[in-house]
């Protein structure tokens, strides 16, 4: 069991591409660290340098109290889980997660312990004798994370391992991992496009963009406060709402303006605004689906906020309906009750919580509140 | 393994001698029921190669035992370096007999298959894993060339594939490609599989292809491409470059994606995590910067070859 440093890393690829810019991240002991980013935010690489599986351009990479920019992978005591993790075909799932001891010339009887205490963690010992072919793609994934886990490392390494896993197994492989990963206190650095993933699994979300760190945080925080438009809208699901909108201010309270329509914001988030000189600039407001509601006690609470719009498209999703509205050029989506009983077509009054309002600047497009 | 239990065999049963012969990792090499206590048994180290293993026999025959190690070890070192030398001179295309081929290659009237390992570690350090891993397998691996190559009798011959890049990648931590090409039942043809399948290899490199395991039977079309003459590739060069060399990587993925999946928008929307219509915002970018749709076949027939020649100029 170790954390993780990296100081100023930095990948560049020949041709001057830059993968990762001045990436800095302090990994505590049996953290559960996620990377996530759109494809292309260089997320796999610095996974990859982490593992050694890349080399280091520019930065110190330390693993525990040593340094490891020099010391070869294999003596890095770490173990990687990929998308594709390719089983031995010829092999039974034992020998599977035997081979890699084998390797390392570990007795017959600590190899046998080893593999038996991970197949009861991950719930495949009534796999044991199968060959892959007669596995399901997520007994398989379970079977690779039973190869890594059977060596013990200082740190895991995992690659997007639930990529190719269909939607209802992702859901169940989230719970073995999160459960794997209490089990065994080690520290877990995990990859993933998914933002359901690195919510639901990370202790915390660094989000990657061009190869640049934007956040790194706690699931929380990193919803409800996020450091710019990038980290605000990639996070979230439906997404955020983003409305371009002017600040100003009347009978001395700060007005978000918008089309036709303005919002009151508390007194707080007032103070802020013309603290920073920002009435009369133009700024990107954003609010989350969740955040705006069409019930009658919401908007009685709300008075400040309301909003006419027309409803476009309703997705009953079940316990919620999402409800895709539009005025003029505006358009928003919020996440009410699923009992709503607003149509397609219908004209209905909606509520903004302005005290879940974020403020963006428009040229940085960092977060001013 | 089985013309070396083969010899065991012979050995116990000529030299009236039985013995057990078990791996360090507790495996059993030869068994010829001994039945004996612990007590009644003698016991040394005997070296398969690089693998300890354990030689049992009665002490009856403990004055014998020192000859019986010599003979076992010798014999594997024999049986294996003949075993890799008669690969080498297969590769090589030299004329080797039917008695030797049925001797070091005894599976291969079942049907083989040649695989060929790219390594840009130690290909020493690959062929000694590769070789663990099948130990008790119907498969010859010798080093050659630049490369490790593996004979064997594969039923997933891509899974196989897989499995041996994820291996070097996973314990010696270094970048690998696998290569392989037809099944083949005779020892002519081996040489043949080889060729094609170095030859695919280094086609696979050439164009930058992704995934890292070249099948031969797949790369037709890259083989047509390169087979292109220079004049063409020039001229199709001259139209194309510059256009491809403004796109970022995030658009060279699109497009190589988009390719790989047959031109379908969903199943390539889905492997680079965007919504369908951010690749078809995508996909017209490309349009609009190159002046072809790729999402029609005849466009995008011109608009591949093309990809690929400036893939191959690129990584000249």
């Amino acid at each position: 069991m170790a954390g993780l440093s990296l100081k100023h890393i930095y990948k560049v690829y020949p041709g001057n591409v830059t993968a990762v810019k001045d990436f800095n991240l302090e990994i505590e002991d049996k953290e559960f660290i996620v990377f996530v980013g759109p494809s292309g935010c260089g997320k796999s690489t610095t996974l990859r340098m982490i593992a050694g599986l890349e080399e280091i351009s520019q930065g110190e990479l330390s693993i525990g109290d040593r340094i490891v920019n020099d010391v070869a992978p294999k003596d890095r005591d770490i173990a990687m889980v990929f998308q594709n993790y390719a089983l031995y075909p010829h092999m039974t799932v034992y020998d599977n997660m035997a081979f890699g001891l084998k390797l390392r010339k570990i007795p017959k009887a600590e190899i046998d312990k080893k593999v038996k205490e991970a197949a009861k963690v991950l719930d495949i010992t009534h796999l044991l004798d199968r060959k892959p072919k007669a596995l399901s793609g997520g007994q398989r994934q379970r079977v690779a994370l039973g190869r890594a886990i059977v060596r013990e490392p200082k740190v895991f390494l995992m690659d997007e391992p639930l990529s190719n896993l269909d939607a209802k197994l992702r859901v169940q492989m989230r719970t073995v991992i999160g459960k794997l990963h209490k089990t065994l206190q080690t520290t877990f650095v995990y990859v993933t496009h998914d933002q359901i993933e690195a919510m639901t699994m990370g202790t915390r979300i660094v989000v990657m963009k061009d190869g640049i760190a934007q956040q790194v945080d706690t699931p929380s925080n990193i919803y409800e406060h996020p450091t710019n438009i990038f980290v605000a809208g990639f996070i979230g699901s439906p997404q955020i709402n983003f409305v371009e909108a002017k600040i100003a201010e009347k009978d001395g309270k700060i007005l978000v303006a918008f089309g036709d329509d303005t919002i009151i914001l508390p007194d707080d988030k007032s103070k802020v605004l013309r603290d920073l000189g920002y009435v009369g600039k133009d700024v990107i407001f954003g609010i989350r689906p969740e955040d705006i509601d069409d019930n009658p006690t919401f908007i009685e609470k709300h008075q400040g906020s309301i909003i006419e719009t027309n409803v476009e498209l309703t997705e009953l999703m079940g316990a919620e309906t999402y409800l895709y509205l539009s005025k003029g050029k505006l358009n928003m989506t919020i996440r009410i009750s699923g009992t709503s009983k607003a149509k397609v077509g219908d004209k209905i009054s909606i509520a903004l919580d302005e005290t879940k309002i974020h403020i963006f600047d428009k040229e940085t497009e960092a977060t001013v509140l | 393994m089985y013309n070396f239990r083969a010899f065991l065999q012979e050995l116990s049963h000529n030299a009236n001698i039985r013995f057990n012969l078990v791996s360090e990792d507790g495996s059993l090499i030869f068994e010829s029921n001994l039945g004996l206590s612990n007590a009644e048994l003698f016991i040394l180290p005997v070296y398969l190669g690089k693998t300890k293993a354990v030689l049992s026999c009665s002490k009856e025959y403990q004055v014998c035992s020192s000859l019986l190690k010599y003979t076992i070890e010798n014999k594997y070192r024999e049986f294996f370096s003949l075993r890799e030398q008669f690969l080498t001179e297969i590769l090589e295309g030299k004329e080797v007999s039917t008695d030797k081929v049925e001797k070091s290659i005894p599976f291969l009237s079942k049907g083989c298959e040649v695989l060929i390992v790219s390594v840009e570690g130690s290909r020493y350090e690959a062929l000694n894993i590769i070789r663990q891993l099948y130990k008790e397998q119907d498969v010859l691996s010798s080093a050659f060339g630049d490369n490790v190559v593996i004979v064997g009798n594969f039923d997933d011959i891509e899974d196989h594939a897989k499995s041996i890049r994820d291996l070097i990648t996973s314990d010696l931590y270094c970048k690998s490609c696998v290569s392989f090409s037809n099944r083949v039942y005779d020892a002519a043809s081996i040489k043949k599989a080889y060729e094609d399948a170095k030859e695919c290899m280094t086609l696979g490199k050439k164009f930058g292809l992704k995934e890292e395991i070249f099948n031969y039977n797949k790369m037709l079309f890259e083989k047509i491409v390169y087979n292109i003459s220079i004049a063409v590739k020039n001229e199709l060069l001259v139209i194309f470059k510059e256009k491809f060399n403004l796109f970022d990587s995030e658009m060279i993925t699109t497009i190589d994606e988009f390719i790989n999946c047959g031109l379908n928008i969903s199943d390539a929307a889905r492997k680079l995590y965007i919504h369908r219509n951010t690749l078809i915002y995508r996909l017209d970018k490309i349009n609009k910067e190159t002046g072809f749709d790729i999402r029609n076949f005849k466009e995008a027939t011109v608009f591949t070859i093309a990809f690929l020649v400036w893939k191959e100029n690129k990584w000249k």
